[in-house]
């Protein structure tokens, strides 16, 4: 089930009814049912997989809660001197580490065997001489959001190692923080402490819950139907041969591809965050306006926020503090200096935390060269950062107009970074942005197949977006400021995008209930 | 303290840390200067900081680093 199919608003119009009639205690249940259901539309085979990996992180967390249970025993019995104390709690991290990387390898196997052998055996071919299209892959089905519960479960698993938040003796509920079904397919990837904090209340519907939530998923389905699944068809129309449609077309594609990711993976984070909201479930946002970024790295500040973290706390910090980084960067310390060591170790972290996400994105070269093209940038940017310095101090750009132009100039990197995303191999991309070079016609524009009312709906509705991006950066809740104006305003706002999506939804012949960009990952 | 004080210094110039109480929320120190304070942290005052210990409250303010600092050279 998709969230832009017919079938979601009345999965989801049922779950609230029988929501209100349940007792509290039972609502989670209700949850966790629903959650198994709309993940069986996907495929058996996947929920077993789903429930293979709840049973392991179940089970290894129990495992690192009683070890802590021991530590904590023996320390209180023993009652010892600060050495002691500190052999004790060495020993026991040993085995929770044991126990940790015990499971999380089972994890990171699983993940490789399902998503990423078939790229493997074809690269191995390559390297051998061998022609990779001839191999027809293993035939494996890809879980839906596999990506995404295993991410959640790894971190779940770490926090639980690291104390940060305790081990859930209830398998059930972690069958519901791993399986909950607004969030299974595109994130945002949850964190337990915080999801649990509203997952199991079981809160009562209320009126302030209900128009918050209908207002975002509204606002959701109109940037994913009229806007995102309007710009699909034009794109793939151009990307089908850069070549032929010549330098402006492709240009046009590259900018509609920028702008339909945006519309896609923040309407789904919408349509996600609004049902949360209608039954009362905090989740966490995944951006915050990203195409207002002045850099590269305000963008990764800005855009798939629960992701950058994630890698950020799980891989970046782990790696950049971990034994074998603080030896190496002792060795340059002591033989070139302080300022070199630190450098190597962000360096060599950030280059396996980007080449981790680039892979994350899908198992492709075009995905691993994404993510390490966007590493070199960064890396480039933090070494010129003195020289930006200097010149900022010389010229004194600085004002409004300066922002602008970061903005612009971040906007067009990161749609030419994104242009890896289109095509299966480097190859495809790198023709786009030969094609750029190309004669640019604008006769060549008629191929992306738009008419004069399409134009206009896409000119109308980019411009609201931007509007409400604009009025964001001032009135950052928004819906609580429509919300102080009654409950007309609120109702107002649900049916106006719910008409525009029903009038103007991009449906027609072809029409496939696109599924999300993101599902894939 | 100075020396936590210059080390901050030296990666934002243009911030006072002895008046910042939020430098995670305000978005003044990103993953990359915690790096390189870490790094700096392990050769000035000699203790090791972990990944466990990278979390906002610990890097709040130039007052919860150090406690953080004090911290780990007890638990030595």
């Amino acid at each position: 089930m998709r969230f832009a199919s017919v079938a979601f608003p009345l999965f989801l119009a049922a779950l609230l009814g029988l929501w209100a009639i349940l007792p509290r205690r039972a609502r989670p249940w209700l949850l966790l049912l629903a959650s198994a259901a709309f993940y069986l539309c996907a495929g058996l085979g996947g929920i077993v997989f789903l429930a293979g990996v709840i049973l392991l992180s179940w089970g290894a967390g129990l495992l690192l809660r009683r070890e802590q249970e021991k530590q904590k025993a023996q320390i209180e019995e023993e009652a010892p001197d600060r050495a002691r104390k500190k052999e004790i709690r060495a020993v026991f991290t040993r085995r929770k580490k044991r126990i940790l990387r015990c499971a999380l390898g089972i994890l990171l196997l699983d993940l490789f065997l399902v998503k990423y052998l078939d790229f493997v055996i074809r690269g191995g071919a390559s390297l051998f001489g061998a022609d990779p299209a001839s191999f027809p892959g293993l035939g494996i089905i890809v879980p839906l959001g596999i990506s995404y519960f295993t991410f959640s479960a790894i971190g779940y698993l770490i926090d639980v190692f690291r104390g940060t938040c305790g081990a859930e003796k209830n398998p059930a509920r972690l069958a519901l923080f791993l399986s909950f079904f607004p969030i299974i397919s595109q994130g945002p990837i949850c964190r337990y402490g915080d999801l649990s904090e509203t997952l199991f209340e079981g809160e009562n519907l209320k009126g302030e819950n209900l128009s918050r939530g209908a207002m975002r998923i509204a606002w959701g389905y109109f940037k994913k139907i009229v806007l995102a699944d309007r710009l699909a068809p034009a794109i793939a129309a151009i990307f089908a041969d850069p070549s032929g449609a010549g330098g402006m077309a492709t240009a046009a594609a590259i900018l509609m591809y920028t702008f339909r990711l945006y519309f896609d993976f923040t309407g789904g984070i919408d349509i996600t965050i609004g049902v949360g909201e209608l039954f009362g479930i905090r989740l966490p946002e995944n951006f915050n306006l990203p195409y207002f970024s002045g850099s590269l790295k305000e963008y990764w500040r800005r855009w798939h926020i629960t992701m950058c973290s994630w890698f950020r706390d799980y891989l970046f910090y782990p790696v950049s503090t971990s034994g074998f980084m603080t030896k190496l960067s002792g060795k340059i310390r002591t033989r070139v200096g302080p300022k070199a060591a630190g450098r190597v170790v962000l360096y060599v972290s950030s280059f396996l935390v980007w080449a981790a996400t680039g892979i994350w994105h899908g198992a492709g070269m075009n995905f691993l060269v994404w993510g390490l093209c966007n590493w070199a940038v960064l890396m480039i940017s933090e070494e010129l950062e003195p020289l930006y310095k200097r010149f900022h101090d010389r010229f004194g750009f600085r004002g409004k107009a300066w922002r602008v132009f970061m903005i612009l100039r971040t906007f067009l990197l990161v749609a030419m970074l994104n242009l890896f995303d289109c095509f299966d191999g480097v190859g495809g991309t790198f023709g786009a942005a030969a094609a750029l070079f190309a004669p640019w016609d604008p006769g060549k524009l008629a191929l992306t197949g738009l008419e004069i009312k399409d134009i206009l709906i896409l000119l109308f509705g980019g411009a609201l977006v931007f509007a409400v991006s604009l009025i964001r950066t001032k009135v950052p809740d928004l819906r609580g400021a429509i919300a102080r104006r009654g409950t007309v305003a609120c109702w107002a706002v649900i049916f106006g995008f719910t008409l525009a999506v029903l009038l103007l939804g991009a449906y027609g012949i072809g029409y496939d209930q696109s599924a999300f960009i993101y599902n894939r990952f | 303290m100075e020396e936590l004080l210059a080390m901050l210094s030296d990666l934002h110039p243009e911030v006072d840390f002895t008046a910042e109480n939020d430098l995670i929320g305000d978005g003044i120190l990103d993953s990359m200067d915690i790096v390189n304070l870490i790094s700096g942290i392990a050769d000035t005052f000699d203790v090791t900081i972990t990944a466990r210990d990278i979390i906002p409250e610990n890097f709040r303010s130039a007052d919860s680093i150090m406690a953080l600092i004090r911290r780990l050279e007890e638990e030595g």
